[in-house]
């Protein structure tokens, strides 16, 4: 690669990473896992930075990629073995077992026990704000999909966390 | 049209996510395996056109891989090929320890160039391969200077235990100096957030020995050494399970009140129990350090907290299984743990800065 290419890269990578590793750790709910998915992110983007660079939208490109390879690391995950050893995970929680929804790890508690496909259709429209229309590029899908996934989604969350009327916020049902 | 409860969604996945600082980005690693992929592509196409020409499916076997577990395996012991070095950006070190107040010996011999992975820092590789050159000549010196060769290159609060270890007689480095013209280092990958190089050699007998150490991927310094001999059929599960039953026995005795020197001789003292190792016996000694204010299990000055095991993969030829653990404060803990004469143990805990 020249250095012309090098440079553009190089700036490409660093105006990215910090957006690049919020969108992964939502759709991977963990920080050292998202570092990862950014760094293989950004290893393929370099691979075809050329048809990268010449793409009418780069962002999308690099955005479908770790989308994808979030969806694919899930799968050997599964075999890794998750065993508590004592006690129950302790989430921060408020008075009268109300959790609101600024807590982080509710919001990725909940994100994270969605199918990813879900996830990410939920993370692409209401993180990084795409339209229908975008979100089904980045994941190479029908409108409708994302239309179904979002709607489905949404009620999952909903079902997950109850949101208290009036004030923003989300009883977890899993307080007392 | 959005409604209140896609609003609050939104509003909600950025007080997730917007309050994360950005990981340091290491341009060089991604650079390095960018192009190992493109070359990798070339050559699975190659393979592929022969495969459909020649019919020889099997050629294509074991050519490809793209590591995309959370265990970024990049290596094995013995591997030959060595990838170029990075010559610039290695990362800098933000917390580095105070510098010894003797300084480092310099080794006799030229250091050993570890291999480089994309997946382990630069600075660590470069760490780990010098304190195993600049060791021969410190332990030569004398203690003194073995003391002074781990302060420069082990994390501050790994240096303790490590120097303790040294002076009850443990090699620190898991071989004996004088085995060392033949080392081999080859990057294992990340887990927990730290690189983990295995450093093998073989005695005069043939009997290959592991060093499993584990590097801050920040500063590169040494946050763990682990030793086992090689030839030992460790596994993910097992090790996973060992981890845990130690954990769970650790815990116990520390919610009963117990301080963490107490716990760790409470278990050492079961001898025959599987959980018992080598560290724990290291880490008797060197709980009683002032030096030593956190709590070398839990990784942490600061209360008990839950721990998980969360992965567990088997690496040293299949000698050694670095386990991750998640407690539910602070960062993740890597354990190794071997295949002992009394069976299971933990051999090495490697913590991220307390």
């Amino acid at each position: 690669m020249d250095s012309d290419r090098e440079a553009a890269f190089e700036a490409f990578a660093g105006g990215r990473q910090a957006a690049l590793f919020r969108l992964a750790f939502l759709l991977s709910g963990d920080r050292h896992q998202a570092e990862d998915l950014v760094q293989s992110t950004l290893e393929r983007t370099y691979q075809h930075w050329r048809r990268v660079a010449a793409a009418d939208n780069p962002e999308a490109y690099v955005q479908r990629v770790l989308v994808n390879a979030a969806s694919d690391w899930r799968r050997p995950r599964r075999h890794v073995v998750e065993q508590r050893l004592d006690g129950a995970l302790a989430l921060p929680s408020q008075p009268g077992g109300t959790e609101r929804v600024e807590s982080p790890d509710v919001v990725v508690r909940a994100l994270r026990g969605l199918p990813a496909r879900m996830r990410a259709v939920l993370v692409l429209r209401y993180f990084e704000g795409l339209s229908e229309a975008q979100t089904a590029s980045v994941l190479d899908c029908w409108v409708g999909t994302v239309k179904t996934q979002a709607s489905r989604g949404l009620a999952r969350l909903r079902a997950a966390m109850e949101l208290k009327p009036g004030a923003g916020e989300f009883r977890d049902r899993s307080t007392p | 049209m959005s409604t209140d409860f896609e609003r609050d969604v939104s509003a909600a996945f950025h007080r997730a996510a917007d309050q994360l600082p950005a990981p340091r980005l290491d341009l060089d690693a991604i650079r390095y395996a960018g192009r190992r992929r493109r070359m990798t592509s070339f050559t699975v196409a190659a393979l592929a056109a022969a495969v459909l020409a020649g019919g020889t499916a099997a050629a294509a076997s074991g050519v490809l891989h793209l590591s995309s577990a959370p265990f970024r395996a990049a290596g094995h012991p013995g591997a030959s090929a060595s990838p170029p070095t990075s010559a610039t950006s290695s990362p800098t070190p933000t917390a580095s320890p105070p510098p010894p107040a003797t300084s480092p010996p310099t080794p006799a011999t030229s250091p050993p160039t570890p291999a480089t992975s994309p997946a382990v820092p630069a600075a660590a590789t470069a760490d780990v391969g010098g304190f195993y050159s600049g060791y021969p000549a410190a332990a030569r010196q004398g203690q003194t200077a073995v003391d002074a060769l781990i302060s420069s290159y082990a994390a501050s609060w790994y240096a303790p235990i490590l120097q303790a270890s040294a002076q009850a007689g443990y090699a620190p480095d898991c071989f004996a100096f004088a085995a060392h013209s033949g080392l081999d280092y080859a990057p294992a990958g990340l887990l927990g957030g730290q690189a983990i190089i295995v450093v093998s050699s073989s005695d005069a007998s043939g009997q290959v020995l592991y060093a499993v150490v584990a590097a801050d991927t920040g500063t590169g310094k040494i946050t763990g050494i682990a030793c086992t001999p090689g030839g030992q059929p460790v596994t993910a599960t097992g090790a996973s399970d060992s981890a845990s039953g130690l954990y769970q026995k650790y815990l116990t005795l520390r919610r009963q009140g117990a301080s963490a020197q107490d716990a760790v001789a409470s278990i050492v003292s079961i001898g025959a129990d599987p959980v018992s190792g080598p560290y724990l016996v290291q880490l008797q000694r060197a709980a009683a350090w002032p030096d030593l204010t956190y709590d070398p299990l839990l990784c942490t000055s600061a209360g008990l907290p839950s721990v998980s095991v969360t992965a567990a993969t088997v690496v040293a030829d299949g000698s050694a299984g670095v386990v991750e653990l998640k407690p539910s404060v602070g960062q993740p803990i890597v354990a190794v743990v071997v295949l002992g004469a009394q069976g299971w143990a933990v051999a090495g805990v490697a913590c991220h800065q307390p």
